[in-house]
């Protein structure tokens, strides 16, 4: 079903809501969870729609081809800004993530789907089973959302 | 000596003549994805506990009657190892397997029941008992509906002896 009025984009206040509620209702741990691996699903689709499936490109091209489909173009989840390989861990830099979007200052909250969508379309890209963490938050002093990735 | 001891020391033995991991790292244990020469010990030491993790499984399926299938999961809902029926899907198993003992110990919590021991879904086709693994893992066990209860509540806190420390 089309909105053709509304459109293909929403505020991200009623999602933010939905994410509390579950909270509530589930316990912060259980929420994140489920998140996180809906995440990872979709990341997953997107690394087979992007082509980046084992692919042999850099982790430029690949920063480009996500930042393309999440970002300003694509489906506004977040900006990829750079993803680097750090020694054994691949770190994504990712920048108005929907996660974050909203919360204060100092807010404790972590990213949860956005984490998930770039650890599965890493995850697919590099061909390798990955740990994700989200090592570093705009929330909390950080110019970016940082995902740090490692083989898992 | 006895699977566990055997594995007791083996753990040991590895962990004496492997290198630490870097304190800066957040995450533990760590494989190198461009491996540095001097990593190698690590990488084994952690593949072969994967190996024994599964052969652990595998024996605890293979050996126990009415079990149908087992999954050892991280508390964010990774699957470590599992033996499962080929129908399901790992990754979904273990993100559903954490997040229902993180329902449970929140329901033990809010309703006032205390620490969980373990949670069981019992469906007319057989169980699906979930127990905390050490801290950090979350085991599932499968049976059929013909297992008797005590017997396999028994078989799990034996398993769970074995895989803790392999997995802590």
């Amino acid at each position: 079903m089309t909105r053709p009025i509304l459109g293909d984009f929403s505020s991200i206040a009623c999602f933010k809501a939905a994410v509390v509620g579950m909270e509530d209702a589930l316990g912060e741990k259980a929420t994140a969870i489920a998140l996180i691996s809906a995440g990872r699903a979709r990341g997953k689709h997107l690394a087979r729609e992007l082509d980046l499936v084992g692919t042999s490109a850099s982790l430029e091209v690949v920063a480009q081809k996500l930042g393309s489909a999440l970002g300003k173009d694509g489906t506004r989840l977040c900006m990829v800004d750079k993803i680097v390989q750090e020694g054994d861990m691949v770190k994504v830099y990712t920048s108005e993530t929907f996660c974050s979007a909203g919360e204060p200052q100092g807010s404790e909250r972590k990213c949860t789907y956005t984490l998930g969508a770039i650890w599965g379309a890493l995850e697919l890209t590099l061909g390798k089973r990955l740990q994700g963490k989200h090592v570093e938050s705009v929330l909390r002093g950080g110019t970016h959302d940082v995902f740090a990735f490692t083989e898992f | 000596m006895d699977l566990g001891n055997l594995l007791k020391r083996l753990k040991v033995a590895l962990e004496q003549v492997s290198t630490p991991p870097e304190p800066s790292n957040p995450i533990s244990p760590v494989l190198p994805l461009e491996e540095p020469p001097n990593q190698s010990p690590i990488r084994e030491k952690i593949m072969i506990n994967a190996s024994m993790l599964q052969d652990v499984l595998q024996n605890f399926v293979s050996g126990t009657s009415d079990v149908q299938g087992i999954a050892l999961v991280s508390p964010d809902g990774l699957a470590l190892a599992s033996v499962l029926p080929g129908e399901m899907d790992e990754e979904r198993t273990a993100a559903m397997s954490a997040s229902m003992l993180s329902l449970g110990e929140r329901i033990g919590r809010e309703l006032a029941r205390g620490s969980i021991d373990r949670i069981v879904v019992e469906g007319e086709k057989g169980y699906g008992v979930l127990v905390g693994c050490g801290i950090d893992a979350v085991l599932l066990v499968l049976a059929s509906s013909a297992v008797k209860q005590g017997i396999l509540f028994l078989e799990i806190k034996r398993i769970v002896a074995k895989l803790a420390p392999l997995v802590s």
